[in-house]
């Protein structure tokens, strides 16, 4: 093969760093064989270099090719997608590296990096993610440099330098083009699944096994509110709607509601969706949520929106458009005083009345009983309220297991469990009484961060309550465990555990366990502030958040005007930019023979004799050895230097003579100067 | 038929060069600056802005601020390379130096010195002569340095090179920045040598009685056991590899006369009897002889040494020439 071509030193050792720090963020996600491959072909590619090995052959090229196709095919399943994408990529970019016979290759080697570093962030968007990538392209930026320079320079440091400079004036325009080029809706819709599971709810919940979502500590979603937030004891983050049980798990039923036409646009107006806002105690706020994989929202009831691209659900959620898979954010208004569904359709009353035929006959015998005592049903939930108070109910997070007839087994007999039982429970004996009733999950209050006033809500705040149909007040809800576990609904499931010390058990390093000790919480809620930042004012910089920023400064923005303000500020960051650049040059004299010249002159000026306009050095002289005649023969010779230098020069065009001479006539002037 | 279609892109190429020697005029030395600099994207930076482009088309399908970020971090490096680029060239000082005249065929010399701008690094600067291979230069720990360029020489007489480019395409590769110099320099073009038998009619002729030690226009005889005293230059170095014994070359030379070198001695063509003379003059000047030169018009004394040999080149060189470019 032809191994014409040296990648040059400087560019070689850059490219080496910036593919092993490119590829590095990928690692978790990488097949083991894959990074393998890298390290080999980057070693190859080493050894090319010291001339050890040579490239390989075609075929050996082929085969690696089509192996490396083969493997991702096999590892994933697909070629496409951003998982597998991603692995081709990278694959691409070693064998590249291996197929280098130009300068061009190179430089579609070099490329291919910047593509690594963006698909990077399909899957880490944090702070310290996106400082490390700007170093990564930093040094694929300082191996482009490498690729141009001459093979006399070997040194990468001075390269680095180069490349540490060009980052840094390419900072303020990033930012200028961050803020200023118009955002626009995706041109097409595209999913990317993160592949790998994410806590967060479960649409399906079965009572009586494992508890895991209440133990981890990571974040859910944040919360800003344009006021006051309501009282804790208010906040039920509706999230999914459960009408169905099998006996054992409750779950979204057959019909769904994500769908047309149980889920339409929010401005649609269908005649159920003008029941929403009704009533006083309007609260709006935004939501910045991580990603779930999943189109379902978090919002207080009755929640609508004034983003036009989110949907309402028949059970009165927000819904989005598509899976979100990358941090989100969406403005809610909600109004705390709701009636929904006062008349409620026959087909939502059998959906939510719907019982498995048969099972749990302890339960059933106790909500005819309680049913037949009640005059209405705000009585019956009353009853049954009342029944889990005064018997020994338990909230904790290590119930035992149950089997069979579950419902009577909680009830009657191990009378532990935490949110989902009681939910579950409440829910199954208002529909053995015939009342309508179904569990909803979400999220249950949050904790406030006092740096920036907002909400942090986590996944240990996940919760299941009850929403009962009441007659003349339509869905009502209904939290059976804060009659059991007040504190879990007024200070968080924290202090509900207090006595069990399961709070975050598993999670021994995770700082949201030590929220008692005031410091590590002061750091926490410090960091997640910055972090609350970032995910506000970057990663969530969209159409609406540019438009609400931009027309503070600006009054009412539209894309003209925001165009002519992005080349605007383009163009006066250039200049500012150029005039740093090119500033040693304007103004000084690039003859260092006359600027020597012209300071001697300057200190006879100040000797009250001065140069007059357009006189000659010769004339000049002159006048100065009358007036210092003890100096006449230092004066003479500097003038001398002068003119030879400066005029012989400009006579004879012959410039390279003698830059020795030059340099010692200008060491010699600058003697005289200091005798005088 | 080609000639109509030539027509344009003569037009065009004459426009573009009285364009050029408007804004560059010929100059011994000249500082570059925004008006001799001319600047545009590379191919590879045109690849690398449809590179970015699918890199914000993805940041805006995905939603993803950061892939935007990404875009806009290399919009905002290639818009900081022009300046760069730019920077690279200007204020880049270029002036004609010395040239070295060549034979027909050969490579003339013409060394050109650069001058960098004041506290400025002028890195990966490429120097090229439409003809002829390019130079790479940088100017990092000096501000200045001398460059030696090779142009290949293919007509005798007069020879003043076509504009010189200068370019860089540092420090991204992304943008090229040149400008065309026309240097005002020039060098002259020897006739080639053509190895030929000294003219017999000149033996006769000969002024002094010139007598030959052996008839045969050969110089090369034999050779002989090396004595301490031999001419160097005269050592025969492959026999002395193979055989490890020192020996001299015997040289059959014409006596140490003047000769003269005549025009009227040859009757070929004029390209080719100069040729002809000029072989003589360089084998001559070698073999130190003193000889003198008789063109039609011309007559140069008899004389010996690298200056006198100079001269009579100079004359072979000129005769009948008017300045040639290398087109």
């Amino acid at each position: 093969m032809d191994n014409s071509y040296q990648i040059p030193r400087n560019s070689l050792i850059w490219l080496l760093v910036s593919m092993f720090a490119g590829i590095a963020p990928h690692m978790t996600r990488l097949p083991i064989w894959l990074i393998a491959v890298c390290l080999l072909c980057g070693g190859w590619r080493v050894m090319v270099y010291r001339s050890r090995w040579r490239l390989p052959s075609r075929w050996v090229k082929g085969v690696l090719v089509f192996s490396g196709i083969a493997a991702v095919l096999g590892h994933y399943g697909t070629l496409l997608g951003p998982e597998a994408g991603t692995a081709l990529l990278i694959l691409g970019f070693c064998f590249k590296l291996l197929e280098t016979h130009s300068r061009r290759d190179a430089f579609v080697v070099v490329v291919l990096g910047f593509f690594v570093v963006a698909t990077a962030f399909f899957y880490q968007q944090s702070m310290v993610a996106a400082g490390y990538m700007l170093f990564v392209c930093f040094t694929i930026v300082a191996a482009l440099i490498g690729l141009n320079q001459t093979p006399l320079q070997t040194h990468p440091g001075r390269t680095a330098r180069r490349a540490g400079i060009l980052m840094l004036q390419s900072l303020p325009l990033m930012v200028v083009l961050f803020i200023f080029v118009p955002r626009v809706t995706p041109l097409w819709s595209l999913d990317i699944g993160s592949g790998h599971a994410r806590t967060g709810l479960s649409d399906r919940i079965t009572p009586g096994d494992i508890a895991q979502l209440s133990r981890s500590p990571e974040l859910a979603f944040r919360v800003q509110f344009d006021q006051a937030p309501p009282d804790p004891s208010r906040l039920y983050w509706r999230a999914l709607v459960m009408d169905q049980y099998d006996g054992a798990t409750w779950s979204r039923g057959d019909l769904d509601m994500d769908q047309e036409p149980m889920a339409v646009g929010v401005r649609s107006r269908k005649p159920w969706q003008s029941q929403i806002a009704l009533r006083g105690e309007r609260y709006s706020y935004r939501v910045i949520m991580e990603p779930t994989d999943q189109r379902w929202l978090f919002a207080l009831n009755a929640a609508s929106s004034t983003d036009t691209d989110l949907l309402q659900t028949r059970d009165f959620r927000l819904l989005a458009d598509r899976p979100i898979s990358q941090p989100f954010s969406y403005a809610v208004v909600s109004h705390l005083n709701y009636q929904l569904d006062v008349r409620l359709p026959n087909w939502l009353a059998q959906k939510n009345t719907q019982l498995p035929a048969a099972g749990n006959p302890r339960a059933r015998q106790l909500a005819r009983q309680l049913a037949q005592q009640s005059s209405s049903v705000e009585q019956l939930v009353g009853r049954v309220l009342k029944l889990f108070q005064e018997q020994a109910f338990i909230y904790t997070l290590r119930p035992p297991r149950l089997q069979g007839d579950r419902i009577d087994q909680f009830l009657f007999d191990s009378q532990q469990g935490f949110c989902s039982h009681y939910a579950g429970a409440f829910v199954y004996l208002m529909r053995a009484a015939g009342v309508p009733a179904r569990v909803v999950a979400g999220y249950q209050g949050g904790e406030m961060n006092p740096l920036g006033d907002y909400l942090l809500v986590h996944q240990f705040d996940a919760h299941a309550w009850a929403e009962v149909w009441i007659p003349q007040k339509g869905w009502s809800r209904v939290d059976p465990t804060a009659v059991i576990a007040p504190s879990r609904v007024e200070q968080g499931v924290e202090q509900a555990l207090a006595s069990e010390q399961s709070f975050l058990e598993d999670s021994f390093f995770s700082p949201v366990r030590y929220r008692n000790v005031p410091w590590i919480s002061q750091m926490r809620l410090a960091l997640d502030y910055i972090n609350f930042a970032w995910h506000r004012s970057v990663l969530g910089y969209d159409v609406k958040v540019q438009s609400q920023f931009l027309s503070r400064f600006l009054g009412e923005i539209d894309i003209h005007k925001l165009g002519y303000w992005m080349v605007g500020m383009v163009g006066v960051t250039l200049a500012v930019l150029s005039i740093v650049l090119f500033w040693p040059k304007i103004g000084r004299s690039r003859d260092p023979l006359l600027a020597l010249y012209l300071r001697f002159c300057r200190k006879m000026a100040k000797r009250k004799l001065a140069r007059e306009n357009g006189e000659s050095p010769g004339d000049y002289l002159l006048r100065l050895q009358q007036r210092w005649p003890d100096k006449a023969a230092q004066l003479q010779e500097l003038t001398n230097l002068f003119s030879e230098g400066h005029y012989g020069d400009q006579r004879n065009g012959d410039k390279h003579s003698g830059t020795r001479g030059s340099q010692q006539r200008q060491q010699r002037i600058k003697v005289i100067l200091k005798s005088l | 038929m080609f000639s109509l279609l030539r027509r344009p892109r003569a037009i065009f190429q004459q426009w573009s060069e009285d364009w050029l020697s408007r804004r560059l005029p010929k100059s011994r030395s000249l500082t570059l600056n925004q008006r001799r600099i001319f600047i545009l994207p590379t191919r590879d930076g045109l690849g690398y802005l449809m590179m970015l482009t699918a890199i914000f088309i993805g940041g805006i399908n995905y939603a993803n601020s950061l892939m935007l970020g990404i875009a806009f971090l290399l919009v905002s490096l290639f818009l900081i390379s022009i300046l760069h680029t730019y920077g690279n060239l200007s204020g880049l000082q270029i002036s004609a130096g010395r040239t070295e005249n060549a034979f027909v065929g050969e490579d003339a010399v013409f060394w050109l010195s650069l001058q960098g701008a004041a506290k400025q690094q002028h890195e990966s600067i490429r120097l090229t002569w439409q003809s002829g291979a390019g130079e790479l230069v940088d100017l990092i720990e000096s501000p200045q340095q001398q460059v030696r360029m090779l142009l290949p020489v293919h007509q005798r007489g007069h020879f003043s090179p076509k504009r010189l480019k200068i370019e860089t395409c540092f420090p991204l590769g992304l943008l090229r920045a040149w400008s065309w110099i026309d240097m005002d320099m020039s060098c002259l073009v020897y006739p080639k040598p053509i190895k030929n038998a000294y003219p017999e009619s000149l033996y006769r002729n000969g002024e002094e009685g010139d007598q030959l030690v052996q008839e045969g226009s050969d110089d090369f005889d034999g050779l002989k056991d090396y004595v301490a005293g031999d001419n160097p230059r005269h050592i025969a170095w492959k026999n002395y590899a193979r055989s490890g014994d020192l020996y001299s070359k015997v040289f059959v030379g014409y006596e140490d006369h003047e000769r003269w070198l005549d025009w009227q001695a040859y009757g070929d063509e004029i390209e080719l009897r100069l040729s002809k003379l000029s072989y003589w003059v360089v084998r001559l000047r070698d073999q130190d002889h003193s000889f003198g030169l008789r063109l039609p018009g011309i007559e140069i004394a008899p004389g010996r040494g690298e200056q006198h040999a100079r001269h009579c080149l100079e004359a072979l060189a000129l005769y009948q020439s008017q300045v040639l470019t290398d087109g």
